[in-house]
């Protein structure tokens, strides 16, 4: 059985791509191929980090965790249109798939914690926003596939 | 006094050039285009890919150009994005954008 981590990451990516609107592209997980020119809009899921704490006790049997995920949003505009605005129909979609969620039951809260924005200009401009997302769940301290 | 080297510019223009215009107006200019990774995610994972459009002209030769300009190089339609004085002010290299 795969960790309670790895899972919810897999949930994270089936629920960005349950539903989705018309314009909204497929979420990947932990893209590593380049987004060529022809791709206005491009959705990735990945591990950002997580912070991990004993409950209870330095013997205590559980472990208090939250994982931070990254869903990177990319897109590019030609002409005058804010290149940032072809993002937000992205952004509306993360906040309403993710917000609130509790994964069946697997994390404790899923919260967005973050959003920057990263811009760049060549012949057309050019956008990158990570959105964070905040999981809490919690393990065994000695089984990361065992949820408590 | 004239700059070093002024004097070979409309002849390398004009062996190495495309044809660039601004309205009723047209020079000779060398176009570089490349592509650049932009925005790449945190830890070396995947990037968008854009294209760099830049025009090396002789400055003085597109009288009103200026950062907004519409121009047309070697037949396709761009706006100038940025615009800088190079080699003492011999050259102009502005920068590309699709309208």
């Amino acid at each position: 059985m795969s960790s309670l981590r790895e899972q919810i990451l897999a949930d994270v990516n089936t629920a960005l791509n349950t539903g989705r609107p018309p314009g909204v592209p497929a979420a990947d997980r932990s893209r590593a191929d380049d987004i060529p020119e022809t791709v206005a809009t491009a959705i990735s899921v990945r591990p950002f980090r997580e912070r991990v704490e004993r409950v209870g006790s330095a013997k205590g049997p559980l472990a208090q965790r939250q994982l931070v995920i990254a869903v990177d949003c990319w897109a590019s505009a030609a002409g005058d249109q804010p290149v940032d605005q072809a993002l937000d129909p992205l952004l509306e979609w993360v906040t309403k798939a993710l917000g609130g969620q509790t994964l069946a039951g697997k994390a404790h809260s899923v919260e967005e914690a973050e959003i920057r924005w990263d811009m760049a200009r060549r012949d057309g401009a050019y956008v990158r926003v990570p959105v964070l997302v905040a999981v809490r769940y919690q393990t065994l301290r000695n089984d990361a596939t065992a949820r408590v | 006094m004239a700059n070093f080297g002024a004097g070979d510019v409309p002849a390398m223009l004009a062996e190495l050039g495309v044809g660039v215009t601004l309205g009723a107006q047209s020079t000779k200019g060398i176009v570089d285009r490349a592509d650049d990774r932009l925005l790449e995610a945190e830890g070396g994972m995947a990037a968008v890919i854009g294209r760099d459009v830049v025009v090396t002209i002789q400055a003085g030769t597109l009288t009103g150009l200026t950062v907004g300009s519409a121009v047309t190089v070697d037949g396709t339609a761009y706006r100038v994005s940025s615009l800088l004085a190079i080699e003492d002010g011999e050259l102009v290299r502005f920068a590309c954008r699709k309208p």
